[in-house]
């Protein structure tokens, strides 16, 4: 799953009601140093609203803040959506297990670019559909 | 040593107010940033200087984010005759909350005022009188998107007048999907093919 803040998300306008990912989710950041930087879920376990809780902990855990916004989500993915939405595109996408400090389930998705707003439009509306929010998983302080 | 130009490659897609000229010491530490302007640097091996050396705070997070707001915003007094107030207070809202410090993560770069600016002359060059939604790409340019029915057009805004631009159309049973980049004076051209009024014009 990948961490998704409020500002990459698609919004009303005038209502600021969540409408779903948008492509920006999914555009490179500083942090995506070897990769698309995502969380392996089930290095926590079985799949259960508990790993989405210890995932996202993990998650914050490896943030330098440590803290994530209330309006911020985790949007997640099997990783054979992810790889064949890759090759949709002509990318060989591999998803490398790459623990970081404070987060042992933190992984990479490699190979991936994000020059192409095609796949990363689609990452948004269709491969990335399970949406936790932030909020929502009443995360410990 | 001799103070070397800084790379100012990372500042390349800041606004041109936030792009500071710099030296630096190279003296095999970080590089702290000093305004040219204002102060003189010297190594410790050069003549005394007279001149004070005074650090200058790196602004914060928030004054960062309130900077680049509001530089969009006064950009956009100057055009404010040929936005409608409603589209205005809109964008500017949508400006706010994207910058919402509580919510920022990470090393993503504030609004970039080439990025809004393209979006603006959009609008008003095509008469855009329905949204768009905004986010926010890491680099600091807008992703102006449309969603209509079961359609979607998302534009992201390049400073200097430059879109990339990506749709998906439902036809029946059928998703047509396009991309491309362009100039921003022939987007509408070159979105006419997949109906563009029906995105660009309110309902």
């Amino acid at each position: 799953m990948r961490f998704v803040p409020k500002n990459k998300q698609r919004r009303h306008p005038d209502t600021d009601a969540y409408q779903g990912l948008s492509p920006a989710a999914f555009a490179l950041r500083a942090e995506d140093k070897g990769g698309l930087s995502v969380t392996w879920l089930e290095y926590f376990g079985p799949a259960s609203p508990a790993n989405v809780v210890a995932g996202a902990l993990a998650y914050r855990e490896s943030l330098q803040s440590k803290k994530l916004g209330a309006e911020g989500l985790f949007a997640a993915a099997p990783v054979a959506a992810i790889t064949n939405m890759g090759k949709t595109y002509g990318k060989a996408l591999r998803v490398v297990h790459a623990p970081v400090p404070g987060n042992d389930g933190h992984a990479e998705v490699r190979h991936f670019t994000d020059d192409d707003l095609r796949l990363l439009d689609q990452l948004a509306a269709d491969v990335f559909s399970q949406i936790h929010f932030v909020k929502a998983l009443n995360l410990p302080k | 040593m001799q103070p070397v130009p800084l790379d100012l490659t990372l500042f390349g897609s800041l606004p041109d107010r936030a792009r500071p000229a710099f030296t630096v010491p190279t003296l095999g530490e970080s590089a702290i940033a000093f305004p040219q302007a204002d102060f003189t640097i010297r190594s410790e091996t050069s003549q005394p200087s007279r001149s004070v050396t005074v650090p200058v705070a790196e602004p914060t997070l928030g004054e960062q984010l309130f900077d680049a707001t509001a530089q969009a915003k006064i950009w956009t007094s100057k055009v404010a005759m040929h936005l409608d107030p409603t589209t205005r207070k809109r964008f500017f809202s949508q400006l706010d909350r994207l910058h919402d410090e509580d919510e920022w993560v990470g090393a993503d770069l504030p609004v970039n005022l080439g990025s809004y600016k393209g979006l603006i002359r959009t609008v008003v060059k095509f008469g855009i009188d329905n949204g768009p939604s905004l986010a926010l790409m890491p680099s600091g340019n807008l992703l102006a998107m449309w969603e209509v029915d079961s359609n979607r057009l998302s534009i992201e805004f390049i400073p200097n007048d430059r879109a990339r631009w990506v749709l998906s159309r439902k036809l029946g049973e059928y998703i047509e999907r396009a991309a491309g980049e362009t100039a921003i004076e022939r987007l509408k051209a070159v979105l006419e093919p997949y109906d563009a009024d029906g995105w660009f014009v309110g309902r």
